[in-house]
């Protein structure tokens, strides 16, 4: 999986270059200026998103170039799913987190 | 077995405090964290036990659930992730070839994970709530309001770190928030950080030192941290922080603003340190009374509901409570990602399946008394299995006598009582007690019982009905989530040599340890209180052991602090309690009608007790 990661990295970088150029800001780290910093929340379209991993109130409205790298690596990690038929007695997970990450960091991931 | 009843469980896992909740038609069945079960702390791993637990207590298997909710929403966190990770290129390619593996194999493949840890037993679909959703949920849906203003902040969802809205009958809706990177949460653990202690935990530590510090780096923070509107909305400059890109939380150019390199954990606190931990204290609670003087102005609605690990900031909420514009306040005692577990399952309940809500007038958390049960039999059974020596006493009334004599003689009482807490506060199910007036009481504990040197003061546990004799607070606080003053009355003058040391000596414990009330070992250095008020309908034996104590003593306040030592997780079975009892110096220890004293039992050995310090990494 590294190579894979190694290898997609530089469109991240690539995707920074676009947002820049476009004058995309997700993240809105140029927007100190705004009068209020509260965001709108879009509102929740009935219950059936509550059947999706995906949110239709967070994240959503605003452009990236990013996106195109996140649906990349969303089509990536359907290889390395773990088989539904994989017999097992006791429940392990797929991954473990590695020991050297820090908890603050891990929190955000 | 099975009943017609609809079962839901929640849960919350992959981040920090795993946790399971049942909810059966609506009502609270079981709520528990994993670290109670797996003895690691703040355990992120999937809460298979909490979830056993749960269902157990349900009386029901993974088969007979009809919904699984999980706290969050895995690809909006994962869109957000590599938004961030593309705005910080390059310096996020370390972060990046660390997270992506652990996303690809496992996060993203929620359902069949999840699928997996039950046994492929549930055949129902997955639901999922946004984070700060659930923990909307979590705050509103058991508070005992008709209506609400609701206030979130935390750390980071999966875009949000802050969100506001309001509630009404079976309904919530966030109207606003403010997104990652901008987070109150994150702000408050990179100075936690700073001053060297552990995030996740160590936000308490640093509260616990504000009062000895100075507000001076304040302006600081306002000028060059955090943009702050008179909404309560922020801006945070991410050139002075490393957590989106990198391995920490703050970086050198932060360093450089507040003079000098992180501290290292366990080294000696300086007043730098003390004056950091009030200068990011006051700011937190300058934000958050302005959040909620926002919420209040948008709402027009005169109870307030909280949630999010911010809302563990009870000096804040205090703050909240006495200048702030709401009539109420109600916080959700897991507010942390624990909380979301049961957020998710009451939303299920309340929005996905459209099901009324019922008011309880104190609320419907039934004092988190929501975790494992052990009765007087399988305590003795346990007992029986090592060279325990122990007295069962006949009645409750003969029981909470006696124990109101050990602590009116200032011993330390261990007390295993009822249902385990949900949420990280012990609230008498498993917590170690004290006398409140022993000016004593705050060395021996810490020292003997909890082997820690700690410049924090106890809790106090105080009769409801008797807060306002002691406190400056008229409002019930059973969760242990606000802070208030010490009354005028029961101040003592500190003497000259005291007040001296509390300007100048460097050792903290020593102006801890200073008398300034009658209730010395649960008031902190400016006089504050981390309170919890116990009633009898709420917390039943402790609110009538604590009224015994009134009536031997004429004090119906008591010191109340976790039943573990550092680094451990609270205590969850009657194994753990007695294996903490011989561990620790502590006098006595209560296990329902179950009485052990310590000077009756064998001694531990050294490297026995040894052994059990050392299994527990330091918090």
């Amino acid at each position: 999986m590294k190579p894979l990661l190694i290898l997609l990295y530089p469109f991240a970088l690539l995707a920074k270059a676009v947002n820049a150029v476009l004058g995309y800001d997700r993240l809105r780290l140029h927007e100190a200026d705004k009068e209020s910093f509260w965001i709108a929340r879009r509102v929740q379209p009935g219950t059936i998103s509550y059947f999706s991993e995906a949110s239709v109130n967070e994240g959503g409205g605003t452009r990236s170039a990013g996106r195109l790298l996140t649906q990349s690596l969303l089509w990536l990690s359907r290889l390395y799913v773990t088989s539904r038929t994989a017999s097992e007695k006791s429940y392990k997970a797929s991954a473990e987190r590695d020991h050297g990450i820090p908890d603050e960091v891990y929190t955000l991931w | 077995m099975r009943t017609g009843s609809t079962y839901i469980l929640g849960i919350s896992a992959f981040y920090h405090d795993s946790a399971a909740v049942l909810v059966v038609d609506g009502k609270i069945v079981a709520a528990a964290q994993e670290e109670r079960f797996t003895r690691i702390k703040h355990d992120h791993r999937f809460p298979i036990n909490a979830v056993e637990y749960c269902l157990r207590e349900g009386g029901i298997s993974a088969a007979d659930l009809d919904y699984v909710g999980f706290y969050d929403k895995p690809l909006a966190k994962f869109d957000r992730l590599v938004e961030t990770y593309t705005a910080f290129a390059p310096q996020s390619f370390r972060s990046w070839m660390t997270a992506l593996p652990l996303w690809l194999k496992s996060k993203l493949h929620l359902q069949r994970e999840m699928d997996r840890a039950l046994g492929r037993l549930y055949r129902g679909r997955y639901i999922f709530g946004d984070h700060h959703e659930s923990h909307a949920a979590s705050a509103f849906f058991p508070s005992p309001f008709e209506e609400a203003a609701i206030l979130t902040l935390d750390g980071a969802g999966e875009w949000s770190t802050t969100t506001m809205g309001w509630g009404r009958g079976n309904h919530i809706e966030l109207t606003h928030e403010i997104h990652f990177p901008h987070s109150l949460g994150l702000l408050y653990s990179a100075f936690t950080q700073y001053v060297g202690f552990r995030v996740n935990s160590g936000e308490y530590k640093l509260m616990g030192l504000a009062p000895y510090g100075e507000p001076r780096f304040k302006k600081q923070i306002y000028e060059h941290l955090i943009k702050v509107r008179s909404d309560g909305s922020f801006w945070m400059d991410q050139s002075y922080f490393d957590y989106c890109a990198g391995m920490t939380m703050t970086n050198q150019k932060f360093h450089k603003l507040f003079g000098g390199a992180p501290r290292s954990a366990e080294t000696m606190l300086t007043q730098r340190d003390m004056d950091l931990a009030a200068s990011i204290q006051a700011v937190c609670e300058e934000i958050m009374l302005k959040c909620a003087q926002h919420v209040h102005k948008s709402s027009r609605m005169k109870n307030l509901v909280l949630a999010g690990g911010v809302a563990l900031n009870c000096v804040g909420n205090g703050k909240i409570l006495r200048d702030g514009p709401f009539e109420n306040i109600w916080i959700q005692p897991a507010a942390g990602d624990a909380g979301g577990a049961l957020g998710i399952a009451l939303l299920i309940w309340h929005h996905v399946l459209a099901q009324p809500r019922k008011v309880c007038n104190d609320d419907s958390q039934s004092g988190s008394l929501l975790g494992p049960h052990f009765s007087e039999a399988e305590i003795v059974n346990c007992l029986r299995r090592t060279d325990a020596r122990f007295k069962v006493l006949k009645s409750e009334e003969d029981l909470i006598d006696r124990v109101a004599d050990l602590i009116a003689s200032e011993k330390v009482i261990g007390w295993f009582q009822d249902r385990m807490e949900f949420g990280p506060r012990a609230l008498g199910a498993r917590s170690i007690i004290g006398d409140a007036r022993s000016p004593a009481m705050q060395a021996v504990m810490n020292v003997k019982i909890k082997f820690r040197e700690s410049f924090r003061p106890f809790a106090p546990s105080v009769l409801e009905e008797d807060t306002d004799r002691y406190f400056a607070l008229s409002h019930p606080s059973p969760y242990m989530l606000l802070v208030a003053d010490v009354l005028e009355e029961h101040r003592q003058a500190l003497k000259p040599r005291d007040e001296e040391m509390m300007l100048s000596d460097a050792d903290l414990r020593k102006r801890l340890n200073v008398v300034r009330s009658t209730i010395p070992a649960v008031t902190h250095v400016d006089y504050s209180a981390r309170i919890q008020t116990v009633s009898e309908a709420r917390n039943g034996r402790f609110y009538r052991l604590i009224r015994r104590l009134k009536d031997k003593t004429d004090c119906s306040v008591i010191v109340n602090t976790s039943f573990n030592i550092r680094g451990e997780p609270i205590v969850c079975t009657p194994e753990e309690a007695y294996r903490c009892f011989m561990g620790t110096n502590m006098d006595a220890l209560v296990m329902e009608n179950v009485l052990l004293l310590k000077e009756e039992q064998r001694a531990m050995s050294a490297s026995e007790v040894q052994d059990y310090q050392k299994a527990f990494a330091l918090d």
